[in-house]
């Protein structure tokens, strides 16, 4: 799992130091930001849910069980927020991501294009699958749903993005999936 | 798809700009919900068990001052201007309440056998008319809040309901018992229970049932929320103060001593001035606590123990910490594992030299 903060920083946090919060904050704030931006696509909205999430983890960080349990603590926040804001706005999928590539950036204009298809539900799971390295047992924690819903959402969302990104490799689909796609 | 769409992805977000990090908007929100939080926890604690708090009327934030209820058709509501919350009180804190109330307080009996008091809210601060006593039984799964109330402050009749931006109605039983009201809610207790303890408090005097609730009270100083109280009251000591820290407060252990302070006990909350606007708290002053629980001299102790026993400063130790100091000299520690098969252990630590001392350890069956 990727890691928000060097341990001794998290570990000193959990300590209730104060200073030590701040430097957490600080430390995680650019990854807050960023996985906020990718999975609602505005910059804006995007700081809102950056800045609950940084609040909550000054104001909670103390009650976090272990430094080993930091990430998927912060991740399940971040992803929270992300979702209230989104709800908050009304998201209907039809983001606004070109925003955030610069025009020259052609990549990432297709990465944007491609995650602005996406359902929110669908995105989430794409995001931290493929952007944060995080297996799909890690992202049943931390969106606290069934880990056969994040295969399923995982499958979906590679069948629409199969279009918008063109050449890839085939991986196995989630069993109930394959098994339709073969006729059963 | 995978590497190349990671890659793809990876790249693309790290060519988003960052904004600045808006660290004092952090701080001051934190402070201000951290703020909030305390008193929302004596609320939300006091609506439970019908002390809620707030304003009659009135558009902007108001004082409501002193405490009353209003009882209509099984149902209920109130309003105080300030409050005490304490957590895990002892019988002397008990006591002290008792003897500023203004009324004869007749604690509830009959609560299923095991139940400890957990929580005991009063108010106003000075001298309560209303005294909330919570129990929880980890075996029945009983677990309720009683209101006992001056009956001076209680009004009854659909006229006298208040109105504006009051707490809602909540349906409870109600019942007189002695000197005093007595109320529950009913999502909180059966009828059939709430019939049964109403029962008991009619045969009770205050004495008999002080002494019942007493019982159901922790020995010792109880610090978060411990998981091994039943045993560490096996361990405790009939010398000195005896505290029990959870992982809670053991976390904050290596700080203190980096910095010489004493452990605080936080059990108590303080919350005056309590305003209510829009069906919401709008302000309140809550003060800090400064009592001692543990000296800088044992927090020193206990990180001497912790260290000895392999527990560095970044893990967490799976225990529990009884604290004793049973003279200047020396002190008692035992170490709580939440591992049943791990025994209790007692160390001695010199208060001087802070040298750590194993004196025993119990059979791993005695944590059961």
């Amino acid at each position: 799992m990727a890691r928000w903060a060097p341990p001794a920083i998290v570990s000193a946090a959990l300590t209730g130091d104060e200073v030590a919060a701040e430097q957490l904050v600080a430390a995680v704030w650019p990854g807050c930001f960023r996985l906020a931006a990718t999975v609602i696509g505005d910059a804006s909205l995007a700081q809102d849910a950056a800045q609950e999430a940084c609040v909550i983890v000054h104001r909670k960080v103390r009650s976090v069980r272990s430094a080993g349990a930091f990430d998927t603590w912060l991740y399940r926040i971040v992803m929270r927020e992300a979702a209230r804001v989104r709800r908050r706005h009304h998201d209907t999928g039809q983001s606004t991501f070109e925003r955030f590539s610069g025009s020259d950036e052609t990549t990432a204009m297709d990465v944007w294009r491609a995650l602005g298809s996406l359902t929110p539900e669908l995105r989430d799971v794409i995001v931290l699958f493929y952007f944060d390295d995080l297996k799909s047992d890690e992202i049943a924690g931390i969106l606290r749903i069934a880990h056969a819903t994040v295969r399923t959402r995982l499958a979906r969302a590679r069948e629409r993005l199969r279009g918008l990104l063109g050449d890839y490799r085939d991986e196995p689909l989630p069993a109930p999936l394959e098994m339709k796609q073969h006729g059963f | 798809m995978d590497s190349d769409f990671s890659t793809m992805g990876r790249s693309a977000r790290e060519l988003i700009p960052v904004p600045a990090l808006p660290l004092e908007s952090i701080r001051s929100r934190s402070h201000r919900v951290r703020a909030r939080g305390r008193m929302r926890a004596f609320v939300a604690f006091a609506a439970v068990s019908l002390c809620a708090l707030g304003a009659v009327g009135g558009v902007g934030a108001k004082i409501y001052h002193g405490a009353q209820v209003w009882l209509s058709g099984g149902q209920v509501t109130s309003m105080v201007d300030s409050g005490i919350l304490m957590r895990q009180p002892t019988a002397a804190e008990l006591r002290n309440v008792i003897a500023r109330a203004t009324f004869p307080v007749v604690f509830p009996v009959g609560v299923p056998a095991g139940s400890r008091v957990y929580m005991v809210t009063l108010a106003p601060a000075d001298h309560p008319s209303m005294i909330t006593v919570s129990y929880q039984n980890d075996r029945s799964g009983f677990k309720a809040s009683f209101a006992l109330l001056d009956p001076a402050v209680v009004n009854s009749g659909d006229a006298a309901l208040p109105g504006g931006s009051a707490p809602p109605l909540r349906a409870a039983y109600h019942w007189r018992a002695g000197g005093e009201t007595v109320a529950v809610l009913k999502n909180l207790i059966s009828l059939r229970d709430a019939n049964r303890i109403e029962a008991a408090m009619a045969e009770a005097s205050p004495a008999g049932s002080l002494a019942v609730t007493e019982a159901m009270l922790p020995k010792m100083t109880v610090l978060g929320a411990t998981v091994r109280l039943a045993i560490a009251e096996r361990y405790r000591s009939a010398n000195g103060r005896s505290v029990l820290l959870d992982q809670a407060y053991l976390r904050t252990i290596p700080l203190l001593v980096q910095r010489g302070r004493p452990l605080i006990d936080s059990r108590i909350a303080y919350i005056t001035q309590i305003a209510y606007a829009h069906g919401d708290i709008a302000k309140g002053v809550s003060r800090q606590p400064k009592d001692i629980a543990i000296s800088a001299g044992g927090v020193r102790a206990v990180d001497a123990v912790l260290r000895s026993t392999g527990t560095a400063h970044d893990r967490d130790c799976g225990c529990e910490i009884l604290f004793n100091q049973p003279s200047a000299s020396v002190y008692w520690i035992w170490k709580i594992p939440f591992s049943g098969s791990a025994g209790v252990s007692k160390y001695s630590v010199d208060a001087r030299t802070f040298a750590v001392t194993p004196a025993a350890t119990e059979p791993g069956r005695s944590t059961q």
